[in-house]
């Protein structure tokens, strides 16, 4: 067994149930490889964290907060009850209002009270029932809520993420495609580092730059190698990136190896919900970056810009640009935030 | 004909509110954010019966709508309350074997650790540890959130390395080779 037999069988098997000899097997090789070991004990000790029982009143919580034939759902009837909550104590407020200015003559109209009805004063508080409704219907209201642990509650408080200056170092390309292919591998490239720059978490020092820039310690190194062409018009983009070590060399830590297609047929722009629906090589280098920045490459979010502000910078790239526009869209229809239903 | 209302709540959503609940706990690590979760993800589910009647596996689709639901609270919120580990959150009253109080310690610490590490993962991170942690295997975690076989290997890879990174900074051991990203 190998450390890649070790890693497939930790992300698809249950090795508790797998045979005598391959247990043994998986035990040598954990004895001689610490890397492994530790992931084995992560798989094991996460899948061994225990969980609390499901809560005895989820359920009919569930059901009171969702009325479950209603199309619409709970939300609605929560905010419905809220509302209805409020005009009462809305109400029950003016009451105390009114009340309170009875008693207390207004000082405005004071001199001609005095002067011209002293007997008419208002009799005191004629409106208990109005606080007492105050105070039936404040539980309506305010329902209570689970103690939660804030920041300064909790005696482990979530760390904040670390921020740091992602640097990126893209080597020249080293296209070894020929003919047709020679120009798709070319394009890739030339998508994938506009697609990289056009994070504005990530610094990236692009092939093309001048010293002393090109020489600067980058904190990632990727490599693309272009090959084709390919049976059926593909060609293949070989991304390697590769981390910096203590040392100061660097070591290979991921490589990706997609095929494409030299002249697919997709549409001008980029998708931006899969990577899988065009081949083109726009297309894939989108891809590629975006896997990158999902977890290999995350941007700094000290970095990043504001979505508005990208969508009106006209040097970035029109995807970038309409990335900024779908980000500024969704933001603007997400829900209200409702009170929490419990 | 698709069955509404209580009926296909009952049929379709209850029978999972147990697993929707721990993947919630997972994901969250703490009751009250993993309850508002799971309701959520039932008031999606109610708002869209016919999707949920037409799921092959009920359970993947609710486990989706939960991830998403998941990321975009966490996307609003920004950061997610921890509860302190004491004695009502369940975790000492599982452990098995009636441990000796200081073996409960022990594990008490161990658990808060990993839940610390566990906590500064992203989002994507932490849904696919916890599916995986569950004992979904990669073809259903590729069904409930819809990406590909070989990137969800190389972000479970990622993950496992990067929360190893955590625990190693946590505990203080200098462990070069565990630094996140690095590849054995």
């Amino acid at each position: 067994m190998n450390c890649q037999d070790i890693s497939l069988a930790m992300d698809d098997r249950d090795i508790g149930a797998s045979g005598e000899p391959e247990r043994r097997d998986f035990d040598a090789h954990l004895a001689t490889c610490p890397d492994c070991a530790r992931d084995w004990e992560i798989h094991t000790r996460l899948a061994a964290t225990p969980t609390p029982p499901l809560p005895a009143d989820l359920l009919s919580r569930i059901r009171m907060s969702s009325p479950v034939p209603a199309k619409v759902g709970g939300r609605r009837t929560s905010s419905g009850l809220v509302i209805i909550g409020a005009v009462v104590v809305l109400a029950a407020a003016a009451a105390m209002l009114a009340v309170h200015s009875m008693r207390t003559p207004a000082p405005a109209a004071a001199p001609v009270a005095k002067l011209e009805a002293p007997a008419a004063l208002p009799a005191p508080l004629p409106a208990p029932e109005s606080i007492e409704s105050v105070a039936i219907a404040a539980p309506v209201v305010a329902r209570p809520e689970q103690p939660r642990a804030t920041e300064e509650e909790s005696p482990f408080v979530q760390p904040r993420p670390v921020v740091k200056l992602r640097t990126v170092r893209v080597l020249p390309l080293q296209n070894q495609a020929t003919g047709t292919a020679f120009t798709a591998v070319e394009t890739f490239f030339v998508a994938f580092l506009d697609d990289l720059r056009a994070n504005h978490g990530l610094v990236v020092i692009a092939p093309d730059q001048a010293e002393p820039a090109a020489t600067a310690p980058a904190e990632r190194q990727l490599r693309v190698r272009g090959f084709g062409p390919l049976p059926e018009g593909k060609f293949k983009a070989e991304v390697s990136l590769e981390d910096l070590q203590s040392d100061g060399s660097y070591k290979l830590e991921l490589v990706a190896s997609p095929t494409g297609e030299i002249a697919a047929a997709c549409a001008d722009s980029p998708p931006f919900d899969t990577m899988e629906s065009c081949r083109s090589p726009a297309h894939m280098a989108g891809a590629q970056v975006r896997f990158l920045l999902s977890g290999l490459l995350p941007p700094d979010p000290s970095l990043q810009r504001d979505p508005q502000a990208r969508l009106l910078d006209q040097s970035l790239s029109t995807n970038s640009r309409l990335g900024a526009l779908l980000e500024l869209g969704n933001r603007r229809s997400e829900p209200r935030q409702y009170p929490r239903r419990h | 004909m698709p069955v509404t209302g209580t009926d296909q709540f009952d049929r379709l959503v209850a029978p999972h509110l147990a697993t929707l609940f721990r993947v919630a706990w997972r994901l969250t690590r703490n009751t009250p954010d993993a309850q508002d979760l799971v309701q959520d993800t039932c008031i999606t589910a109610c708002e869209h019966p016919s999707e949920l009647d037409a799921a092959t596996q009920p359970l993947h689709w609710l486990l989706r709508v939960l991830n998403n639901r998941f990321i975009d609270g966490a996307r609003r919120r920004k950061r997610s309350p921890l509860v302190a580990m004491d004695g009502s959150s369940g975790v000492v009253q599982l452990v098995s074997a009636e441990p000796n109080p200081e073996q409960l310690l022990h594990q008490a610490d161990g658990e808060r650790e990993l839940q610390r590490a566990f906590l500064r993962l992203d989002q994507a991170q932490r849904t696919l540890l916890s599916l995986r942690a569950e004992g979904h295997d990669l073809a259903e975690i590729e069904v409930i959130t819809g990406i590909g076989r070989e990137v969800l290997r190389a972000r479970l890879h990622r993950a496992r390395r990067s929360l190893a990174a955590y625990l190693n900074e946590q505990t203080g051991a200098a462990a070069p080779t565990a630094r996140a990203g690095s590849r054995s």
